[in-house]
This record gives structure tokens, sequence and C-alpha cells, in this order.
């Protein structure tokens, strides 16, 4: 059976291949700055945009991403001020959020809960033409941020008091990425649905941290991993007639925990290698010869 | 003058911090910035960093007041080194590389010198066979280099640091001070705070003592590391 020979599957198909690169894409830096969880919050103010843009009968993508954007700018402000009052600050807004959401799509015309599934757990099968541009232009402004602002993004994320005194933009950068974020939400809400936004922007780059060694692989590592999920994920959904958002989702949980034992294998292995036998661990006039860089130490001891 | 700070007063959550504190750095000059935990000596460097708000007084940086300034390539910072635990990996590489971003124009790709100042300041700090390692993998003298290999990456004429010496081993402390030598022997400036001086001592042209948000001394290093950490000893 060739299921891709349907125009509404190759849509669909296209529309998850775009989350799935932009969502990690933009999630590493987040991951990066510990704030795993804000695209989550997104999700819901997001919902709060799309229960207005079908009430006033404006598109709701856009409302959700201005709904998203605005959500994103004052969770910054509140991070920046560092307030320990924040987290009550964040709870009333994702709540409020989601709460808003769901009141203003009961007030619409479309006030079946069908709309609103649709809109929480994602529907890429219903991904229109239209849809599937917008998805595309904005999956792309997402890519080009994330990647071409790398350096700056990952200082300020890294250590941002030396990118103060650095003298770079900081204020700005922390909202280009807020607001970056909250457009990859929007994103995703056709793919994998506002719900479950987050784990497409997290799960991948938790999985590929676990094998890479820099920052830059490890974003090429998880958008390679949020692409293959999403694509294999939108065809198994198919196959098989489960929710597509959440199918993707678990396969990307079920390659987390399937690098996680794979890696811990091979350092394992690597460790047993090391200690009995085998060339010369460190030779007893090298003390100083201990963990990972002893790899180096033993080419030179065995030389 | 390089740093001039003017009766700077800052205060947290209304407790002061500092308490209308004067101090001017000329070019040249090696200055250690002594205290007990919780004087205010690291507050003292990040105000004059622009880290901490004032509350009130001025500071100036390379003669130009800390609002206007812009000429932050001229400075190398190293902040206070907090666990590695780093959310994702980063090699030593890409880190030191933050340390161009100042000189590099936004959204320009880095440049062969770029390159070149990474690599110099890597040797610099004996770590040049380990700039594609994740930073987590070294130990803490090491990870403390690579920090200060950053500020160096920048071609600095001001090296600030923020308790540059703790924690770290006697063989980066070494390798550390042979590297403030040479930077101080080519012009630089060096202001740090530190607990105890160790082999830095010999380096220090002059030494400030901070204690409950005052300075309590301001020239000659003391004689031996406790001394600092009593302001009677100090005063004396």
């Amino acid at each position: 059976m060739n299921i891709f020979a349907y125009d509404f599957m190759i849509r669909a198909l296209l529309g998850a291949l775009v989350t799935g690169a932009a969502a990690p894409a933009i999630g590493v830096y987040l991951v990066q700055r510990r704030l795993s969880l804000i695209g989550d919050g997104l999700g819901h103010v997001a919902l709060t945009g799309v229960g207005l843009g079908l009430l006033l009968h404006t598109s709701p993508v856009l409302m959700a991403v201005l709904a998203a954007a605005a959500g994103a700018v004052i969770i910054e402000l509140v991070r920046e001020r560092g307030r320990t009052s924040g987290d009550i600050a964040l709870s009333m807004l994702f709540y409020g959020g989601i709460s808003g959401g769901v009141v203003l799509v009961n007030l619409s015309d479309e006030q079946s809960s069908r709309s609103l599934v649709t809109y929480l757990f994602g529907s890429p099968l219903t991904t229109s033409r239209q849809d599937l541009t917008v998805m595309l232009v904005l999956g792309a402004a997402v890519l080009a941020v994330a990647v071409l602002l790398r350096p700056w993004l990952f200082a300020v994320c890294h250590d941002e008091e030396y990118a103060r005194v650095s003298g770079l933009p900081v204020r700005t950068l922390n909202l280009i990425l807020a607001v970056t974020t909250a457009v990859t939400v929007t994103v995703a809400m056709r793919a994998v649905g506002l719900l479950l936004v987050s784990a497409l922007m997290v799960v991948p780059v938790a999985t590929a941290q676990q094998i890479t060694r820099g920052f830059r692989a490890t974003m090429l590592a998880a958008v390679g991993l949020g692409l293959l999920v999403s694509g294999f994920g939108v065809w198994l959904s198919t196959a098989i007639d489960t929710g597509p958002g959440a199918t993707v989702v678990l396969l990307a949980i079920a390659g987390f925990f399937a690098v996680t034992v794979c890696a811990a294998a091979v350092r394992a292995t690597r460790g047993a290698r090391r200690r009995p036998g085998g060339p010369p661990a460190g030779s007893p006039g090298a003390p100083g010869a201990s963990g990972p860089l002893d790899l180096a130490g033993d080419a030179h001891a065995g030389a | 003058m390089v740093i001039q700070v003017e009766r700077a007063v800052v205060a947290y959550d209304g407790r002061p911090v500092l308490d209308r504190v004067s101090l001017s750095v000329r070019a040249g000059e090696v200055v250690a910035v002594l205290g007990a935990n919780g004087s205010g000596k690291s507050t003292l460097v990040k105000a004059s960093m622009g880290l901490v708000p004032l509350a009130g007084g001025e500071v100036r940086l390379f003669d130009t007041p800390l609002r206007r300034f812009r000429g932050w390539h001229r400075i190398g910072y190293v902040p206070q080194r907090v666990g590695a635990g780093s959310g994702v990996p980063a090699t030593v590489a890409e880190v030191v590389a933050e340390g161009r971003l100042a000189r590099r124009g936004f959204l320009r790709p880095a440049s062969t010198a770029d390159r070149q100042a990474v690599d110099e300041a890597l040797a610099a700090v004996g770590l040049a066979d380990r700039s594609r390692e994740p930073v987590s993998v070294l130990s803490g003298g090491q990870q403390q280099r690579v920090l200060i290999a950053r500020a160096l990456a920048g071609g600095p004429e001001l090296l600030v640091l923020d308790e540059p010496t703790a924690g770290v081993d006697a063989v980066s402390q070494e390798l550390f001070a042979a590297c403030l030598r040479r930077f101080v022997g080519q012009g630089g400036t060096v202001v740090f705070v530190a607990h105890e001086l160790g082999p830095l001592r010999p380096l220090i042209t002059r030494a400030i003592v901070v204690n409950r948000g005052e300075i309590v001394h301001d020239g000659a290093p003391p004689e031996t590391d406790n001394d600092h950490v009593h302001p009677h000893a100090a005063a004396a």
C-alpha cells in the first residue's frame, strides 16, 4: 500500500518534517538555558489565540502566533527580573491561556470539541495547501534564526553574564529567542498539537546530547532525529491508525531510551576493555591519567 | 584611567552591599581585590563591569561613563566558575569562540583571524590539544583555564577575573600565573578577586581589601595569605 499516493498524506508528511526540523533547532537553546518546559506553556497561551481567531473569523494560526509571541515576551521579562513570584505569574499565564482558549472556542461558531482536540493534539491529515505554505514559511524563519544566530544565541544561553560584558545585545537576543519559540509552537500546532509541541523541542535534544560532544553537533543530531521521528511517526500512525502527534512523540521517547541504553552499553564495554589486560591503561608513572582523557594517554603510553 | 569607580552604592533588596566605594585602576596595574566571603569584593568588580545596577555613584571604563561605553572588546572578563553542568554539551573551542564575539560583527561568519585567535588562546593556557573535547570532561582547573582562554581570545587590554584561583589545582594555578605574567608583560592591566594569592603574589602591584562593603586597605599586598581576612590586621 502506498499511502503517500494521496496529496493530503504528502502535505501531512511535509508539515511533520518542517516541525521535526524546526522544533529541536530552537529547542536546543531552551534546553541549554534549562527552560525545557517553556514550549509547553507557550502552547497553552497559543490556544487563546486560536480561540480568538475562530471567534473573530480571522486566521487562528496568525492569532496563535500573536498570542504566543506576546506570552513569550512576558515570560522573558519575568525571567529577566528573576523574581521569586515569577513562578506564580507564569502559572496564571499558562492556565489562563488554556482556559481562555477553551472558552473562546466554545463561544465561536466552531464550538465543537472536535476542533479543540485538533489544535491540542494536532491533525496533520487535515493540513490544507494554505496551512502548509504558512508552516513552510514560518518553519524556514525559525531555522534561519536558529542556524544563523547560533554563535550569539549560544553565548547568551551558555553564559549570560559573560555575554553582557562582551557587549552583546543580550535583551534583544533573549527576545528574539522567545518570539522564535512562540513561532515554533504555532508551526508545530498542526503536526503534533499544542500540548505535545514541547516534546519535539526537548526530546530529540535530550537524545542527541548523550552521544555528542559539542553544541553545534547536538543541534545537527537533534534536527536529524526530529526529522526521522516525525516522518516515520506520521507514516506509522496511518499504518496502525493512531493519533499522529502522539505517535511521533512516543517514537521520539522510544528513541531516547534506545540511545540511552546503547550509550551506556558502549561506555561499559569501553571501560571493561580498558581495565583488565589490554594495553596499559596509564602506566604506573602516570597518576594523572584518569577519566575520558586517558584515551590519548594510552596512545602515548603504547607508542 | 582604565577603571574608575566613584562613590558607588549597591544594595540588594534594600540591604547595602557596597557603601560609597571609590576605586581607580591605571593602565599596567595588577590589582588584587581581597576580602572575606560576603565582604562585597565580587560585587565591587561586578558593579564596575555594569553587571550589578548602582543605587548611587558612577563607573567609568577607559574614561567613558559606563552607560556610553561600547569598547567591550578591550575587556576580557572571567566570571566566577559555576558547576560544569551546562544543559547541552559544548566543546572547548565553542566556549572559547564566545570570546571573539565582541570583535566579530553581528551575523558575520567566523574569520580565519577568529579561529586563529581561539587556537592561540588555547595554546596560551596549555589546552591546545583539547579544543574538540566537551568542556564537561575537563577538571575544575582546566575548565577555569578554558574561561581564561575565552577572555584572552578577544585580545583585551584589561583582564577582570572573579575568583580565578578558587578550587583550582596547583598545575593550573602555575599556568594561570604564567599566563598573567605574559599578559602584564605586554602592557595589560589586571583586576582580580581572590581569597588567597598563592603563585600570583609576585605579580601584584596593589591590593585592595574590602570589608562590609567598604575598602579598608588600598596599597601594598599583605605579607601573608591570612592578613586580608582580618580587617584590623590589614588596617594596622
